[in-house]
């Protein structure tokens, strides 16, 4: 029996590009200490962790900051030196291509295995609690690693033992619907299924994701930390036993990791007016949340996001707000349009076009021109 | 068009009003008149406030809570209107707190709630029943509307701004709608420069966030799209790097391989170089000996003999051949100097034999040798006896004179006498004198004499002819007499007793004298015999014997001449002698010179000698008579030296052999006889070893001839393959040169991490997107507010012109056209001219702005009719204007 930790996509160095730099380093230095929490976890004898992979994207960039370069080595070392075997594979944010990438520079220091092949292929053979562990992988390299359209060269040894594949790359059963850069490592369903792995480890995307391969499976471990309000993890350790003749089970280890991006919806149509937004907003804050609220609905009044985001501030870490709300439902409007004042007859032209509109999207557009017409017709922004 | 008719209104807790306060209203016009600050206008801002309802907001200037809730603490903020509407009583009470509100109508007497409900002007819900209601009640639910309408305000407005208040009044939103538009303009111009695309006559300068994002972003792909390019480049160059690196290894592989091989040749080339080298050497050595042994026979002959025959030189210090040397030369200096004095000692004699015969040449001038001034002497004799005997011949002549004249003057035979004879005396004893002084000295002694004489004889004739006589002689005579007697006095007493006979006697011994001396041939006798003569005569008379001694000594002075020898002659004697006299002198000089040169010859043998003997006591063996001569040493130390050198010379040439060997002796040169057979064994089996080791290496050593040219061809066509191999790794060193450049080049432009700018391009599109929306959104409210405007001028402006004509000319009871122009701007016709509403009086443009807000209401409110609320417009307005039109609202 085998069990390995699987993590992909850290991102380790990633800061959220705050309008307040300080804050956006002081999140992403918060941020990158969930590392620290995974090698507890895995040093933990209690959790029998034998072997820790790393499908890619441990960095943020290919060069990250030297201080995270050393948090992280210090990490990954006092892994190591805790007996637990580490694979290592670069990813496509902190791709081995650049000259000046982490790996090539720490290339001689990495703790455990590194995986610098530019081409699909037995990468490693460990030995981890007497049995044979087959890593198969590759780390893609600009201008080395050649394929057309997908990966379909997936080598495997005959021997019994556990074979591991660990790729950063995409697996899409079908059509993804984009096109698929030579970056992002499309990988062949087919040929993977056929490759007969036990276990297919895989990066880039940051949703947890599990796939059946042959008689083995494969698992997108996703992203465990957030990164932004619109790429937030999973919140939990993907890991996995391999047994001899039983194959892989998963299982879900929750892991809390700070800080965390929070995203709020709120329906305009119960507030009066700004002030009442306000107020409402207000009693939701807290000191360290980080937040993205998101207004909804119809609303009656007339007011700007950026405006209430600064007023928003002080009750927050951080706080940005995202308007999707609707001004004034169409009867209302109707009603006003009734007027026979310039105004009146804005709202009215307003309206025709809205009932004209097919589409949410041009509904938004009408709707956000009838709010800047209004907002001019009054004097401008005053909210 | 509903008609509606206020009632009552009460407030309670609203702006001044901390207590609940009514107000009942007349039907008609109802005039509210109280100082200030006493609510009237609060009054009218309740009513709108109960109806229309008040928004809750902090504000405190506009048509808030925050600004009518009364700042004295009250529960109640509240207010009620009740108004008739068609005939029917309602009553309308709102909580402004709490946004509650009540619609009653009264059904006999009673009110009857019609409709309670949350009423927040701002908020959305429940407006909808409360709103209708209003809209069924006054046909309008906006209370911006029923203050743009029926609500006029203190102060009215400003003649300029008039065309302003009607475009806020008519845009319904409280604001200018040309406002509008620019604000509008100015927020779509801070986010795009290109605002002609959208509808606007021009665009922007500088580039805005719309452009400035674009830019962003163009920036971005090309970076990205750079990026891909260096990495995947980069990579290329890596590859070919590895490559090049990989054919370097390779082709220094063969290089080193084939250096090896050449090496192993030039080594096998070497000890076969040396091994020939080595057999030469073999026989030079064996060459060497058999010379070295040849020579240490010589040398140990010439060592026997230099033992044999000149053991005495053996040993002798190093200053020896110096001294030897310098022994012989003193040999040969005292052999010199022997010959010299030799020479000197002849040289001598030769110059003693010729003194000899200078001094036998000399005696025949012993005169001059005697009287150093013999010459001068024998002169003056001359010259005293060429001046006697020309004296002598005067007298005679005188004589002869006087002899004439006692002929002829007998009277003065006496004086002629006395002076003849006086004459005759001075002459005679000159004469004599002269004579005496010529013999004793000389011609000086001549003179003298001649002078004496003819004083004297002077002197006589005066005493013998007495003095008167005397005194006619001759002054000459006389002064000779003179002279004669000082001389007389002075000299000799003898003459002066001379008598007159032994003058007379003189006289005649000179006459005879002077016969005798010119007729005498032999003159020195004849002075003799004068002296003779004289003394025969004058014996007895001793002045003329002292005379007669002198004049026969200076006859002595000129001996051995006689007197009647030349002056030349004597002085060309005096010259030979004088020439004789300086070559003895010459030769003493000489002959002293010689000896003392002989001397000092003697002494420098003697020295040399000494010197010599001094050499011979410090070597022993020169004490030996027989071989003492350094001479012979010289030739026995010649030998020696001839046997040393050779000694030498055979020394130096073992030496020589030795060193051309470098070997120390021939003990040694055995040994590197051997040594070199060992080296030749040893290179045997160098080059045995490197056959082995380098296998195709050819033999070395053996006979060349056998294939010989070939393996060297192999040779030369191994060094063409090095040189080959050497050009190709320096065209890989190149090749590699050039892709590292290539490398740090690329690695230098520093590469965005492609992920991450990906993620920001998208971030960027995104925001890019979010600016379009706000741009489109923008650009469409102001494309519609625009038109809207150009649609409400084309319905409503000529409309509004005619009703603000209605109610101007009803107001001021004229017949004037008001225009409203595009702008909204008013214009009056009057009498077909158009008058700028400046010209007006304030009043008149009151009435017109009143007329305009009528027609406004007119216009807004077209299908309904509230009554109208007037809070102190007319301030500007004179008596006769408020009469106008109190009358006219009354009407």
């Amino acid at each position: 029996m085998i069990s390995f930790l699987h993590l992909a996509d850290l991102h380790l160095g990633w800061q959220p590009n705050f309008s307040d730099r300080e804050l956006g380093v002081e999140i992403g230095a918060e941020r990158d200490g969930f590392l620290k929490a995974v090698v507890d976890f895995a040093l933990d004898p209690e959790n029998k962790i034998d072997l820790v992979i790393i499908a890619g994207d441990l960095f943020e960039s290919h060069r990250p900051v030297a201080k995270v370069i050393g948090q992280v080595m210090k990490e990954l070392t006092r892994l190591v030196r805790g007996g637990i075997q580490l694979v290592t594979v670069p990813g496509n944010h902190d791709e081995i291509t650049y000259p000046d990438s982490v790996y090539r520079q720490e290339q001689n220091r990495w703790p455990g295995f590194l995986v610098t092949n530019p081409s699909p292929q037995l990468s490693f053979r460990l030995d981890v609690n007497r049995k044979q562990v087959f890593v198969y992988s590759l780390a893609y390299t600009g201008g080395i690693t050649g394929f057309t359209d997908t990966l379909k060269d997936f080598p495997r040894e005959k021997e019994e033992g556990f074979h591991l594949a660990i790729f950063h790359g995409s697996y899409i059963d079908g059509d993804p619907g984009w096109e698929l850069g030579t970056r992002s490592l499309p990988l062949d369903a087919k040929s993977l299924e056929q490759a007969n792995y036990d276990y297919v480890a895989l990066g880039h995307f940051h949703s947890h994701r599990v796939f059946q391969f042959g008689k083995g499976i494969g698992a997108y471990a996703g992203a465990i930390a957030d990164k932004g309000f619109n790429d937030l993890g999973t919140g939990f350790l993907l890991k996995g036993i391999w047994r001899q003749n039983m194959g892989v089970q998963l299982e879900r280890i929750p892991l809390t990791v700070k800080p965390k991006f929070e995203k709020l919806e709120i329906d305009l149509s119960r507030f009066n007016n700004s002030d009442e937004l306000l107020s409402a907003v207000e009693e939701l804050g807290r000191p360290d949340a980080v937040m993205q609220v998101e207004l909804k609905g119809m609303r009656n009044f007339l007011f700007e996001p950026k405006n209430l985001r600064e007023r928003l501030l002080p009750f927050f870490r951080y706080v940005e707000i995202i308007d999707q709300s609707f001004f004034l439902s169409a009867a209302e409007l109707e009603k006003m349009a009734r007027e026979k004042t310039i105004t009146g007859f804005f709202l009215r032209g307003m309206l025709e076009k809205l009932k004209e509109a097919v589409t949410d999207e041009q509904k938004r557009l009408l709707n956000r021109a009838l709010v800047k017409g209004i907002q001019a017709l009054k004097g401008g922004d005053k909210s | 068009m509903k008609g509606v008719q206020w009632e009552t209104i009460s407030l309670e807790g609203f702006g001044p009003f901390t207590t609940k306060k009514g107000l009942k209203l007349e039907p008609g016009l109802n005039l509210l008149i109280a100082p200030n600050e006493t609510g009237k206008s609060t009054i009218a801002e309740g009513l709108r406030a109960v109806i229309f309802g008040l928004p809750n907001s902090k504000d405190p200037v506009g048509f808030t809570t925050a600004r009518f809730r009364s700042w004295q603490s009250t529960d109640n903020f509240a207010g009620e209107v009740s108004f008739m509407v068609a005939g029917k009583r309602y009553r309308i009470s709102r909580d402004f707190a709490s946004h509650r509100v009540v619609i009653e109508k009264k059904v006999f007497d009673l009110w009857e709630v019609q409709l309670e409900t949350e009423h927040n002007p701002a908020a959305l819900k429940t407006v909808g029943d409360y709103q209708s209601y209003l809209e069924k009640l006054f046909g309008l639910t906006s209370g911006k509307l029923f203050a743009d309408t029926f609500y006029l305000t203190q102060p009215l407005p400003e003649n300029d701004r008039l065309a302003e208040e009607l475009r806020i009044l008519l845009s319904g939103s409280g604001s200018d709608y040309e406002n509008s538009l620019k604000l509008l303009e100015d927020e779509m111009a801070g986010f795009t420069k290109f605002l002609k695309e959208r509808g606007f006559p021009r665009n922007k300068n500088n580039n805005r966030r719309l452009e400035e994002l674009e830019e962003q972003i163009l920036n971005l792909e090309n970076g990205l799209k750079e990026a891909r390019g260096q990495v995947d480049e980069l990579q290329h160059v890596l590859v070919q790097a590895n490559q090049v690196t990989e054919d370097l290894k390779s082709n220094q592989a063969q290089y080193q391989n084939k250096t090896a091989f050449y090496k192993a040749w030039q080594e096998g080339r070497r000890l076969q170089s040396r091994y020939e080298e080595l057999l030469e050497k073999q026989v030079k050595l064996t060459k060497t000996k058999e010379e070295l042994l040849f020579l240490e026979a010589r040398i140990n002959n010439v060592n026997q003999e230099i033992a044999g025959s000149y053991q005495d030189f053996l040993g002798l210090s190093k200053e020896f051949p110096e001294e030897l040397e310098q022994m012989l030369k003193w040999e040969e200096e005292i052999l010199r100097l022997t010959e010299n004095a030799l020479k000197l000692g002849k040289e001598l004699e030769d110059q003693k034999d010729s003194l000899l015969r200078l001094s036998d040449r000399l005696a025949g001038f012993y005169h001059f040798q005697q009287n150093p001034h013999f010459v001068v002497d024998f002169k003056v004799f001359k010259r005293t006896e060429e001046k006697f005997l020309q004296e002598l011949e005067q007298a005679r002549l005188l004589l002869e004179e006087l002899t004439d004249l006692r002929a002829k003057e007998e009277g003065k035979e006496r004086s002629k006498k006395v002076f003849l004879k006086r004459t005759g005396a001075a002459l005679a004893a000159a004469a004599v004198l002269s004579l005496l002084g010529g013999q004793t000295a000389g011609v000086s002694g001549l003179v003298v004499g001649f002078i004496i004489g003819s004083v004297l004889g002077w002197g006589l004739s005066h005493l013998i002819f007495g003095g008167k006589k005397a005194a006619l002689l001759l002054p000459q005579t006389k002064s000779f007499l003179a002279s004669l007697a000082r001389r007389d006095s002075e000299l000799n007493k003898a003459v002066k007793e001379l008598t007159v006979a032994e003058l007379q006697a003189l006289l005649l011994s000179l006459d005879y004298l002077l016969n005798q001396k010119k007729s005498s041939s032999d003159p020195q006798g004849s002075y003799q015999e004068m002296a003779e003569a004289e003394r025969l005569e004058t014996l007895n008379a001793t002045p003329l014997m002292k005379v007669r001694r002198e004049l026969i000594d200076l006859a002595k002075l000129i001996s051995p001449y006689r007197v009647d020898v030349s002056v030349e002659t004597v002085e060309k004697d005096y010259l030979q002698y004088d020439q004789l006299r300086r070559e003895s002198n010459f030769g003493e000089s000489v002959a002293i010179k010689l000896e003392r040169e002989i001397f000092q010859t003697e002494q420098k043998k003697k020295n040399l000698y000494t010197e010599i003997n001094l050499v011979k006591e410090r070597y022993p063996f020169l004490a030996d008579p027989s071989s003492s001569e350094a001479g012979i040493i010289k030739e026995r130390w010649q030998v020696f030296q001839g046997l040393k050198n050779e000694q030498a010379g055979l020394i130096s040439e073992f030496q020589g052999i030795l060193k051309g060997a470098q070997v120390k002796d021939l003990e040694e040169l055995d040994f590197s006889f051997h040594e070199v057979q060992n080296q030749v064994i040893g290179i045997q089996k160098d080059l045995s070893d490197l056959g082995v080791k380098h296998p195709g290496l050819p033999a070395f050593i053996g006979n060349k001839t056998t294939g010989w040219e070939q393996l060297e061809e192999m040779y030369g066509k191994l060094e063409e393959e090095l040189a080959d191999l050497s050009l190709e790794e320096e065209r890989l060193l190149e090749k590699q040169q050039e892709l590292k450049l290539a490398q740090v080049t690329l690695e230098g432009k520093g590469a965005i991490n492609i992920a991450q700018g990906e993620i920001e391009l998208q971030e960027l599109c995104n925001i890019k997107e979010g600016l379009l929306f706000e741009l489109d959104a923008l650009e469409i409210a102001y494309r519609e507010l625009k038109s809207t405007i150009t649609d409400y001028n084309l319905s409503y402006r000529e409309r509004l012109g005619e009703q603000i004509t209605f109610y101007f000319n009803k107001f001021t009871d004229s017949s004037r056209t008001i225009i409203v122009t595009e702008n909204f701007e008013t214009k009056v016709i009057a009498a077909g001219q158009e008058r700028d509403v400046r010209q007006f009086s304030q009043g008149t443009k009151d009435l017109l702005f009143f007329a305009l807000r009528l027609a406004v209401g007119d216009i807004l409110a077209e299908d309904f009719q509230l009554p109208f609320v007037l809070d102190d417009p007319f301030l500007n307005y004179d008596h006769n204007r408020l009469q106008e039109v109190k009358r006219l609202l009354q009407s």
